[in-house]
């Protein structure tokens, strides 16, 4: 897995899966915060990830239930394990307070799902390519050796 | 059964008591004004103990260094004249002044020396009472034609008059309110400063607001507070200074505020909401219909393919919708930021950005030079571009489209103005051309959310500005607009 989606609107997982065409193979998608979190640092249902390495980039949306996007944002910060891991915030709010408060908390990008549809899927592509191709990810020693 | 009274000494205990009851105050005086005797009464009224002042002049304890000379004048009047009668001021141990009603008598013991016999009753109620008269047939018009509770205050901080308002507003009656001092009015917990406050206006007396930038509260009778502004001023009245507190219940103010707040609170929370929650379903439904479109393929059936256009135009206006009712709610929260711009240089930015958009069409620009003025320059160019974009709109059917941008004094103020050369309004309609989703032409004709010009007249009247339209059906409308952002923050300065 070299994406991880977390999305909890099944009509816009669905979308931005179908605008990932070539590179739906390499993406998970979760549908909460808590889910995101117990999949990056392999617990409960995830268990099983321990030594599996993390994925190249977390797409996270703002509005997540249970634990809400900017709050998985500030754990896995917070943690050595992910701490430098690539995370966009794609959501639908443009509000000025959303971005200031999503690079405050150490966010890699901040990505507005525009409301047409053809610009939206060409957004999605454009970010899955960049992160998952042009993007150098940070060094597995980095990421996960602490962890473990 | 009359008991008889059979020794010398019960009758003098049974005088004592009875002086001690009916008389107050008895002090006993050495001709220098040194205090002999004190009883009970003295203790009571001026709060010191005979112990703490036997033996100490009254100038030194109960008289106020002002009344000093007078004091004197008045002891030597009674030694020459064996009595004297008068009113006076005292200024009791814990600093309060009261004014006492005194009564003087020159004894002599057996060897001849004299005594100065005082009987001083506390009269400072009484004597409020009726210097309120006097006052009041002087400043009664003035008072009671004043919208604000007045309260006239001496330098001891007493009360001297009050107006009905002040009644009204404190619950007291006028009589229990004149003599008292003024910190009747203000909450317990504001007493402990308060008189060194007062001390400090009379010190320094001059027309000004009380407590600046502190939320100040008024006590009434039954103990209740409420918000309240003071303004004070000095009144001179014969050869003393008195303050004049106009006193205002500000809680029907208050009132608003709070609910301007929760209402200002509401509507950040549902734009948030909207921000989020709305733009998903409107780019579902567009987004599906796309993909649907695809799947079906070029084959696709005119009708089955009109009506999928028709869901995505739907979708389509509903999202710009949303996009352009949340700028107008972000401009109005958002806070003005003024400096002096030229406002040639905004028109022409905006006027670049709408020529990209028009290719294809002859538009013949007029810009004229505009002024410098003080504003916010990126709201500045929220309004050209939206008057521009409109006038590019409108004149779409014309083969030579006209649009100028000017300037033209009006009553002495510059007023900006956009003319074009289009298809114009109806006047009748011109007091919807501002309202929010009013539109005077059909959807099919000119596309638009009826948002622009709302938005428009928002950051002119956030600039302090006025902005108004007139037009000719066919033939063109022109669209006025002045800014003054010093009055903006005249009138709108808090919220």
């Amino acid at each position: 897995v070299d994406l991880l989606l977390a999305e909890d609107n099944p009509s816009d997982a669905e979308l931005i899966l179908e605008s990932l065409a070539g590179l739906r193979e390499r993406v998970f998608a979760v549908e909460d915060g808590v889910e995101a979190l117990d999949f990056l640092f392999a617990r409960g249902d995830f268990a099983d990830r321990a030594h599996v390495a993390l994925p190249r980039v977390v797409v996270l949306d703002v509005k997540l239930p249970k634990i809400g996007g900017f709050d998985v944002l500030r754990e896995l910060r917070a943690d050595p394990r992910t701490q430098s891991l690539p995370i966009v915030m794609l959501t639908s709010s443009n509000l000025e307070s959303d971005i200031a408060r999503g690079y405050a908390l150490g966010a890699n990008s901040y990505v507005q799902k525009p409301v047409d549809f053809d610009r939206f899927r060409e957004t999605v592509r454009l970010l899955g390519f960049y992160w998952l191709t042009t993007n150098e990810p940070p060094p597995v020693s980095l990421s996960r050796a602490e962890g473990t | 059964v009359i008991q008889p009274i059979d020794s010398v000494e019960r009758v003098t205990e049974l005088a004592t008591s009875m002086s001690e009851a009916f008389l107050g105050a008895l002090l006993g005086l050495a001709p220098d004004g040194t205090i002999l005797y004190w009883n009970a009464g003295a203790e009571e009224l001026f709060g010191y103990a005979g112990s703490e002042v036997i033996g100490k002049s009254v100038l030194d304890t109960i008289v106020p260094p002002e009344h000093v000379d007078e004091k004197r004048r008045w002891l030597a009047a009674a030694l020459g004249g064996g009595s004297a009668l008068y009113e006076s001021v005292r200024r009791r141990k814990d600093g309060l002044q009261i004014c006492v009603d005194v009564a003087v008598k020159v004894a002599r013991d057996r060897d001849g020396n004299e005594y100065l016999l005082l009987n001083e009753r506390d009269i400072t109620r009484v004597k409020y009472q009726r210097d309120a008269q006097v006052l009041q047939t002087r400043f009664r018009e003035v008072l009671e034609a004043a919208p604000d509770a007045i309260v006239l205050v001496d330098s001891s901080g007493r009360i001297t008059l009050v107006n009905s308002e002040a009644e009204r507003l404190f619950g007291y009656t006028r009589g229990e309110l004149l003599g008292q001092l003024v910190e009747e009015l203000v909450p317990t917990r504001f007493h402990g400063n308060h008189p060194s406050h007062r001390a400090n206006y009379f010190r320094e007396p001059q027309t000004r607001p009380m407590g600046i930038g502190l939320e100040l509260s008024g006590r009434r009778k039954d103990g209740t507070e409420f918000p309240v502004e003071i303004s004070l001023s000095p009144l001179s009245i014969e050869n003393s200074t008195l303050a004049m507190a106009a006193i205002r219940d500000v809680s029907p103010r208050k009132k608003i505020e709070e609910a301007l707040k929760t209402a200002n609170r509401e509507l950040e929370a549902f734009t948030y909401s909207v921000s989020h929650d709305l733009r998903a379903p409107i780019r579902q439904i567009d987004g599906f219909a796309r993909i649907l479109s695809e799947q079906l393929g070029p084959e696709i059936d005119e009708k089955v393919a009109h009506y999928l256009r028709r869901i995505q135009d739907g979708a389509g206006h509903m999202g710009r919708l949303v996009d352009d009712l949340l700028n107008l709610a972000k401009i109005g929260r958002q806070d003005l930021k003024p400096r002096l711009v030229g406002l040639t240089t905004v028109a022409r930015d905006a006027m670049t950005d709408i020529e990209a958009d028009t290719t294809g069409r002859e538009i013949r620009w007029q810009l004229d030079p505009l002024p410098t003025i003080e504003c916010d320059p990126g709201l500045m160019k929220v309004v050209f571009t939206n008057l521009l974009s409109n006038a590019v709109k409108y004149t779409r059917s014309r083969t030579a489209a006209v649009v100028h941008i000017g300037c033209a004094v009006r009553h002495g103020e510059p007023t900006i103005f956009v003319r074009d050369n289009g298809v114009g309004f109806d006047m009748k309609y011109a007091d919807k051309l501002f309202g929010v989703f009013q539109r005077l032409h059909r959807a099919e004709e000119f596309e638009g959310t009826g948002v622009g010009l709302a938005t428009v007249q928002r950051i002119v009247h956030k600039h302090g500005g006025q902005i108004w339209a007139d037009a000719i059906r066919d033939q063109g409308a022109s669209f006025y607009f002045t800014l003054n952002p010093r009055a903006a923050e005249r009138t709108h300065g808090a919220v």
